[in-house]
């Protein structure tokens, strides 16, 4: 009996480990992530760009055009970013997606916010980047890569 | 030869100056009266046909039919109050449009600036600052200065050719005395002349380049622009804010 609880065990744990979301990291990232935050994982730069990776329950089923609608319209709606680009994308597991870019000013600074929008069933999948642009630019092409690498 | 100077700087005085500064020379006096001087500055001069002394001041020019000269000399000015959502990235903008036209900002505050461009590029810079927000009072004015203009060349002109007789007259003078007069009217006309320089360089400052004063206006929201926040509390955790603050500590927002 007590072998049997044991297998269920290490059989539910497997299975929750499968379900977390994942994707890779570009070169020269570093994993810093905190438990009990809002993202799944997130990684951080030298020069302080920044990408994570989050999911959301998604029970009504909204739609990828749904989903990558809301989050343009709270960004530039209520937050005051300007929308630089929008573009249907796959993930390398062969999963839609879109993929959002995002500039937005702070004292002079242009700043960079790329964000990823996957809905894989009952799941929002949310790949984000940021920083400073001039830091972001060089890398936006690795960290498209990463972001297509969810899974 | 003495009379004769005397008779000179008599002339000059009424033919280039608005005030005689010769202490022997009673503009009133009988002498003036006698010979005919009055003391008018140059244009009344001008306009009233007296003449100067043939022999010393310089003839005036006959003023040119103001129709005739070409290209006109305008001033151009345009005053604009620009409704923004934006009013420091405005002020900003406004501000690298002038340099682009190839002019620059003279003042400038937090929600308005002064700017300069070239006359020749004057529609252009309205055009674009209409597109930077809702213009709400446009004053814009075309002054045509070129009588002005005209008038200070010729008045420059009449006042260089009176220091150069003056120069003329110094070479003559026979004595300290007589010297010293001319010096003292000398002066007097180089002042008057570096006064019209200053004035037409300014003038011609300001027909060259268009100054352009716009008010930026942080425009109020529309009432019909109602947003509806959605009840999705993780849409108000994205951004660079949350995204990029670790150990509690805030991030680049």
């Amino acid at each position: 009996m007590k072998c049997t609880s044991l297998l269920w065990a290490l059989a539910v744990a497997a299975a929750a480990a499968g379900c977390q979301p994942a994707m890779d990291l570009p070169a020269g990232f570093v994993r810093v992530d905190e438990p009990g935050g809002l993202h799944q994982m997130r990684a951080v730069s030298a020069d302080g760009v920044v990408l994570a990776l989050r999911s959301h329950d998604n029970p009504r089923q909204g739609t990828l055009e749904f989903w990558s609608e809301a989050v343009k319209n709270e960004l530039v709606g209520f937050r005051g970013y300007k929308l630089a680009g929008k573009e249907a994308i796959q993930s390398q597991a062969g999963r839609p997606g879109k993929l959002l870019s995002f500039a937005t000013e702070q004292k002079g600074t242009m700043f960079t916010y790329m964000l990823a929008v996957f809905v894989p069933g009952r799941q929002v999948l949310i790949a984000e980047a940021g920083g400073k642009a001039q830091a972001v630019q060089p890398k936006a092409e690795a960290l498209k890569k990463a972001m297509l690498s969810v899974k | 030869m003495h009379k004769a100077l005397t008779l000179c700087l008599l002339g000059l005085a009424a033919g280039g100056c608005a005030e005689p500064k010769f202490s022997w020379f009673d503009p009133e006096g009988p002498r003036a009266q006698a010979a005919g001087i009055h003391l008018r500055g140059e244009a009344e001069t001008a306009a009233t046909g007296e003449r100067r002394p043939a022999d010393i001041a310089p003839q005036p020019e006959e003023t040119p039919h103001l129709a005739a000269v070409e290209p006109r000399k305008v001033v151009y000015t345009g005053q604009f109050k620009v409704l923004t959502d934006e009013v420091g990235r405005a002020v900003a903008e406004t501000r690298k449009l002038a340099e682009r036209l190839g002019g620059y900002m003279q003042r400038m505050t937090g929600s308005g600036i002064v700017i300069r461009v070239p006359a020749a590029r004057f529609d252009q810079a309205v055009a674009e600052l209409e597109k930077m927000g809702s213009v709400t009072e446009r004053y814009v004015q075309a002054q045509d200065v070129t009588e002005e203009y005209v008038d200070l060349e010729i008045r420059l002109k009449s006042a260089k050719a009176l220091l150069a007789k003056l120069l003329g007259l110094l070479e003559k003078a026979k004595d300290v005395k007589q010297a010293l007069e001319v010096e003292k009217e000398l002066a007097r006309v180089r002042t008057e002349v570096e006064r019209l320089e200053g004035q037409l360089n300014r003038l011609a400052s300001r027909v060259a380049y268009a100054t352009i004063t716009v008010n930026f206006i942080a425009a109020p929201q529309a009432p019909g622009e109602l947003k509806v926040v959605l009840p999705f509390w993780w849409l108000r955790t994205l951004g660079l804010k949350e995204l990029t603050s670790f150990e509690g500590r805030p991030g680049l927002f």
